[in-house]
């Protein structure tokens, strides 16, 4: 009997724990980490990073990166240089698609590999499949939530399509997160400061708001110093200049975006302030 | 020559009947069906990289059954003993040799055309093709390749046990396809000693990244020059005679002690 009742006591304790290591899933105990990321650990970012590097490899036709030699003109190197590809080539059209699964292996082994979000969304763009972009870059918000890249993408994806509301938004927590895990002195974090701040001042000029959109231009250029663009433009806009059609012309074809002038309808966009008075 | 044929003939039904080929286009078949379910990103009819993996697989799994394959004969033969009544035949060392290298180098070849078929039938159902020229060309580099490795690890196992020489083989075989071609690269930042002992392996060992068409054949540049493969083939099997000679020269005089080579 007590060999009996020692073996129910350890089935019993063994139930119990077994009740309490099962109530949470593996992967949140881990701290959110997949399986993979369980099992690989550190090393699935050196997989992130090479699978990353083969989808630039692809863009390339398979063209590696030169690197210096010191050997050069024996027949190994000549046989070589003849069988492997090489030029300065790109994918085109629907070659650059071929990319991309290079790009969802690298998001898949390292959700916080951004340049990879960042660069599947570029091309799906490219490839005129914006709602696409849109959901990677949704996903990518979804796994790195402190990275303004992805707000900051999307909201040009809004500005594109006139959705000026949305893409103000996304600005203003965009330029919130910013530099995120960069360095604010990194030239890329700069430029990506430089350009954000252009759209959203832009949306304030479109709604004839100029001083703030003043303020955001001077941040602007002093993130980008040598930038003619905003130079001239904070000197108008002080200098209390309207925005003439060639301006407009000029900021249509940097913006990439067809603005018609500010007095016409226009679906989505924000109107201005002094149109009601002018109006009335 | 038939003694040579019939020793072969031995190595493909001992590779027929291990089972290890079945394993391996298994695990080659499992890989690309899971390639072929991914959803890109919800794109479609994405083929390039369902070929580039296919044909790393097929080259990793080739190489594999090669090294073990051929490794694996003249070891084994010493220790189970058979290699006694082998050789009180009227068989030459040197055709032993050959006859265990051609068998290994056949059925290696045999199973890595079955590697390539499968990826093909694949491609075509995911609506892809590659160049026929390239592909033919990529086929016939990899097969000479095999001869390469198959001879290295017949070097190897003149001398060493099965595990042994399987694991020297493969250690010069990665050596072979990871530092030798990036030997000119590293010899800018290299001086002295260093800079000696990789000069010595670039012109030592064989260079394997000649034989491989992969980029060529997946990202649809063409054939490459006749000429110039052509030069490789040779290339590829002096090197196979190489080995094979050395083989048979580490073999002709050894004498055997029952149980020595027992695993």
């Amino acid at each position: 009997m007590i060999p009996l009742a020692v073996v129910l006591v350890l089935w019993g304790v063994v139930f119990t724990l077994a009740c309490r290591l099962t109530q949470t899933s593996p992967s949140e105990r881990a701290g959110e980490l997949s399986v993979a990321g369980q099992v690989f650990g550190a090393s699935r970012m050196a997989f992130s990073s090479s699978f990353f590097t083969e989808a630039d490899n692809y863009f390339h036709m398979g063209v590696g990166h030169v690197l210096p030699k010191a050997i050069t003109n024996d027949f190994i190197q000549s046989w070589r240089a003849a069988i492997q590809p090489s030029g300065h080539v790109h994918a085109e059209g629907l070659a650059v698609r071929e990319i991309m699964p290079w790009l969802e292996f690298a998001v898949r082994t390292n959700p916080h590999n951004v340049d990879a979000y960042l660069t599947a969304a570029y091309w799906l763009g490219v490839a005129g499949r914006s709602d696409l972009a849109e959901r990677v870059l949704m996903q990518g918000q979804q796994d790195n939530p402190g990275d303004y890249r992805m707000l900051g993408e999307r909201a040009k994806m809004l500005f594109d399509r006139h959705d000026d509301l949305k893409a103000a938004a996304l600005l203003d927590e965009a330029l919130r997160l910013w530099p995120s895990t960069l360095d604010p002195k990194d030239e890329q974090a700069l430029l990506d400061l430089s350009s954000m701040l252009s759209y959203r001042a832009f949306l304030h000029e479109l709604k004839g708001e100029r001083q703030a959109a003043l303020a955001l231009f001077k941040k602007a250029l002093a993130a980008s110093p040598n930038n003619a663009g905003l130079d001239k433009r904070v000197r108008a806009i002080e200098a209390g200049e309207d925005m003439t059609e060639k301006d407009r012309a000029v900021w249509n074809t940097v913006f990439g975006r067809k603005m018609k002038d500010s007095r016409e309808g226009e679906a989505g966009r924000i109107p201005r302030d002094d149109d009601d008075d002018e109006m009335n | 020559m038939n003694r040579t044929t019939t020793i072969s003939s031995v190595v493909w039904i001992e590779m027929i009947r291990r089972k290890d080929v079945y394993v391996l286009l298994i695990l080659l078949l499992a890989l690309l069906f899971i390639l072929m379910s991914l959803n890109v990103f919800g794109l479609g009819a994405v083929v390039g990289y369902v070929a580039d993996i296919g044909l790393v697989f097929a080259w990793l799994f080739s190489v594999i059954l090669c090294v073990s394959l051929t490794a694996r004969q003249l070891p084994q033969e010493e220790a189970k003993g058979t290699i006694y009544p082998l050789l009180a035949k009227p068989i030459t060392r040197a055709e032993l040799v050959l006859g265990k290298w051609l068998g290994a180098w056949s059925a290696s070849a045999a199973c890595t055309l079955l590697f390539y078929a499968v990826i093909l039938v694949v491609l075509r159902l995911r609506g892809g093709s590659l160049n026929v020229a390239c592909l033919a060309q990529a086929v016939l580099l990899h097969l000479v390749a095999l001869a390469i490795v198959g001879g290295c690890a017949l070097l190897c196992s003149t001398r060493m046990t099965y595990g042994a020489a399987a694991s020297v083989g493969y250690v010069v075989l990665a050596a072979c396809f990871a530092v030798v071609p990036r030997v000119p690269e590293l010899l800018m930042y290299e001086r002295g000693a260093s800079s000696t002992a990789m000069l010595g392996l670039y012109y030592a060992l064989p260079h394997l990244e000649l034989f491989d068409l992969r980029q060529r054949l997946v990202h649809d540049w063409g054939p490459a020059p006749w000429g110039v493969v052509g030069g490789v083939v040779l290339y590829g099997l002096l090197w196979a005679v190489i080995f094979i000679t050395l083989s048979w020269m580490a073999y002709r005089n050894k004498r055997f002690k029952r149980g020595a080579m027992s695993a």
